[in-house]
């Protein structure tokens, strides 16, 4: 078993790593239960208070908060990704190339260059385990199938593109197609991830009545 | 602006109206017999009854809508060979619940129809009942699309007293309201999702205080209905951002009330899909029965904020 400073079991790691990805899920949900009753509340006692100053300041602060807790879920998802399909050290690897790609990206660009890098790299990083698993073969490992561990990696690609696709490149021309590659990427993905064993099956099926025909 | 056609169309559905309450009222009440006395070898019958019905009243109101379609047109000034047509969705105003009921009902007939678990029947009976309950009360025959009906009424009016300023108003929104094609894919999906949703609940209303053993095969009976609904939920919410951007640019409109119970809901069933990954693992279970209820809640609470708390994508 790998150490990483502690010795730790590989199950008791991918436990761990799976609260993380539910904990941050839920603080994000939190988050956003909290702004819809500030925002009741505050639009019941000032019925104008949307058009005010004090509104700009909020949303600004809700956008920091929100973008911080959806990089730490995208993180954690990556990591996640990586442990199930290879080892912990090219998920750290991975976790540190696209942090270095996000600080390059904030020096260079700002906040837009921070997020379009390090999203960008975590969708490339989801490609390449793509392309791995589609070069190995991989058929099975853990519960999931080849093609359900496919359609979870484009599904989270996916996510890395339309958080690009509605932070960095909004209101520019690129914006909706890059909205439409994400949202392409993330229902073929999650319809994959899911009915993933059945549509093994039914190929598997298909296969075999071509080999018999052809016999 | 010739609304003759309409009218009497209208009429027939309130003439319907109080056959539809009596038989809704008589379908929740039996629903609701199989639950509190536990006749769930019945439960299957009765969800071919109500699919027939609910279908029966879609057909009409269906026809309705096509009534509308082809009776009236928006530009008579134009003459009918370049008509305007009002296209009106089948899920808007009174029909939300009751279109909500009818994919309900479907749904279940392909995800309840196969079990056998007699108190997961039990409590999806008590919701079938509960629900179908709510179409008596807030049933689409009583008075049918009753914003659109004083809408179309008001630009009668507006064409008749040549009031151009109503006039483009409520064109307006015919055209990029109504007849846009976002209605016709945003809301279905959404609606399909939150009747999967409901098919999946008993799941989670019993697994909350199930052991172990009956906790996880509980929840592998709302497993199918939960990934089609989350599929839905994800694709519907998806359509719906271009059309934001369309109809609220220059606004922070992602942090309207209505949209970010949306969003909240859609991050608490991820997180269910996530915590559900080590379901049989000491804790993970009952935390994702917990998770399950939790995004239930936000699903109607969702659903309630449209009409409770003010915003852009609200009736508040």
């Amino acid at each position: 078993m790998r150490k990483i400073g502690i010795p730790v079991s590989r199950d008791s790691l991918d436990r761990f790593l799976v609260a993380i990805a539910v904990g941050a899920f839920f603080c994000l949900a939190l988050v956003f239960l909290g702004a819809t009753l500030y925002d009741w509340r505050m639009v019941t006692l000032f019925p104008d208070w949307e058009q005010s100053y004090e509104y700009e300041r909020y949303v600004g602060i809700l956008n920091i908060i929100a973008g911080s807790l959806v990089s730490v879920l995208l993180v954690s998802l990556l990591l996640c990704l990586e442990r199930r399909s290879v080892s912990l050290t090219r998920g750290a690897v991975a976790i540190v190339l696209a942090c270095a790609g996000a600080i390059v990206g904030a020096i260079s660009a700002g906040w837009k260059g921070a997020v379009t890098v390090g999203m960008a790299m975590i969708a490339l990083f989801q490609v390449f385990l793509l392309i791995e698993l589609i070069a190995t073969r991989q058929a099975r490992s853990d519960k999931a199938t080849g093609v359900e561990k496919a359609g979870s990696l484009l599904l989270h690609c996916g996510y890395a593109v339309f958080v690009i696709a509605v932070a960095p490149l909004s209101g520019s021309r690129t914006q909706l197609p890059v909205f439409w590659a994400a949202t392409a990427l993330i229902v073929i993905g999650t319809a994959l991830s899911f009915y993933g064993h059945r549509i093994e099956r039914v190929a598997v099926r298909l296969a075999k009545g071509r080999s018999s025909s052809q016999a | 602006m010739i609304l003759d056609q309409y009218i009497e169309a209208r009429n027939f559905l309130v003439s319907l109206a109080p056959f539809v309450r009596i038989s809704f009222v008589i379908l929740g009440a039996a629903f609701l017999g199989i639950a509190v006395r536990g006749w769930t070898r019945h439960a299957r019958a009765l969800t071919w009854v109500a699919a027939l019905l609910a279908f029966a009243s879609f057909l009409v109101i269906g026809w309705f809508h096509a009534r509308i379609a082809t009776t009236i047109n928006l530009a008579p000034w134009l003459g009918e060979g370049q008509a305007y047509r009002l296209y009106a969705p089948l899920w808007i105003e009174s029909e939300k619940i009751f279109f909500w009921f009818l994919l309900f009902i479907f749904a279940s007939l392909v995800f309840v129809r196969r079990v056998a678990d007699g108190g997961f029947l039990r409590v999806w009976s008590g919701l079938a009942g509960v629900f179908s309950l709510l179409v008596a009360i807030l049933d689409p025959f009583s008075n049918p699309l009753p914003r659109l009906h004083a809408e179309l009424l008001a630009y009668a009016q507006a064409l008749a007293s040549q009031n151009g300023y109503a006039v483009n108003q409520l064109l307006g929104k015919f055209l990029f309201y109504y007849n846009t094609p976002y209605m016709w894919t945003h809301p279905p999906l959404l609606f399909a999702s939150y009747a999967l949703l409901v098919t999946a609940l008993p799941a989670f209303l019993l697994g909350i205080r199930a052991p172990m053993t009956r906790l996880v095969e509980l929840e592998s009976l709302a497993l199918g209905p939960m990934k089609l609904a989350y599929l839905f939920l994800t694709l519907g919410m998806l359509v719906g951002y271009p059309w934001a951007l369309e109809a609220w640019r220059g606004s922070a409109w992602w942090w309207s009330p209505k949209i970010n119970v949306s969003i909240m809901m859609w991050l608490l069933y991820s997180t269910y899909f996530h915590s559900r990954l080590y379901l049989g693992r000491k804790g993970f279970g009952r935390l994702t029965m917990l998770i399950g209820l939790i995004a239930f809640a936000a699903l109607v609470f969702t659903y309630v904020t449209t009409y409770l708390i003010p915003g852009v994508h609200s009736y508040a």
